[in-house]
């Protein structure tokens, strides 16, 4: 389910298999800085702007909470797998899951106006990257690809 | 990078929460529970400075917004100061700057209080 943009636009730097950086973490909220700081210097090599490395790394936090919280109920020893690439003019990380599948209702954005917490990581996740797309997984689990472009906005 | 902090600061009636660090879903908890303190003494003015926050996610956010009802109902309010240009970004996105009041400085949110 393609919630944002066309991935397609932007090819991978290399197809090759070691351009791409991948790794496993528990879904233990206190793994999150990690993640963080990785995407991070990711984004660095990709040579974003402060504000562009800001929001991707904000998107991949709350996409990896929202797996926490949804696909595995709170459960912190379930495997989450970042995978990072660097585009022609960007970065794209696929953050996969074996968790229940995230209902629709989950993944979408919700009215701001109403004062109360929860539904604002999608928001937030919609906002600051270029492509969001959404893919349950046949057998179980949820698959998230996001990308970032240079210079867009 | 360092853990996530909260300095409690009390003055006539007024709570200051000076928050330090990063505040994401591991830290969010220990905001919460400084809330609920705030709220189960009685204490609705509530300012919270940002000034030495350095990344913040919904998850701090939705704190906020868990609490900020039953402290106007009590006659209170959560005044926000000191946020860096990539703190209130975040708020920004979320469109809290029409549901709060977010101050530069301490003291402007201190006036508006008294």
């Amino acid at each position: 389910m393609g919630l944002k943009g066309d991935i397609s636009k932007h090819p991978p730097v290399s197809d090759k298999a070691q351009d791409a950086i991948e790794f496993r973490v528990p879904s233990d909220p206190k793994i999150l800085k990690i993640v963080r700081l990785s995407v991070s210097h990711l984004c660095d090599l990709a040579g974003f702007t402060a504000e562009e490395r800001n929001g991707t790394t904000l998107a991949v936090d709350e996409a990896c909470s929202n797996i926490i919280r949804h696909a595995y109920d709170g459960a912190h020893d379930q495997p989450i797998i970042v995978t990072c690439k660097l585009l022609t003019n960007g970065v794209q990380i696929t953050i996969r899951d074996f968790g229940k599948n995230i209902r629709k209702s989950e993944i979408k954005s919700r009215d701001l106006e109403k004062v109360r917490p929860g539904g604002l990581g999608v928001h937030l996740i919609q906002s600051v990257m270029d492509v969001v797309k959404y893919e349950r997984s046949s057998r179980k689990g949820n698959k998230l690809t996001l990308a970032k472009y240079k210079n867009v906005k | 990078m360092g853990g996530f902090e909260i300095a409690l600061m009390e003055n006539n009636e007024i709570v200051t929460l000076h928050l330090k660090g990063f505040l994401d879903a591991h830290t969010a908890p220990d905001l919460e529970s400084e809330l609920q303190k705030c709220i189960s003494e009685e204490k609705y003015k509530v300012i919270v400075n940002f000034q030495e926050l350095g990344y913040i996610s919904s998850a701090g956010l939705g704190v906020f917004m868990g609490f900020i009802e039953e402290i106007r109902k009590n006659g209170g309010d959560i005044k926000l100061t000191n946020m860096s240009s990539k703190i209130f970004r975040v708020f920004d996105l979320l469109g809290f700057p029409a549901l709060y009041e977010i101050f530069r400085t301490e003291e402007e949110a201190v006036q508006k209080f008294t």
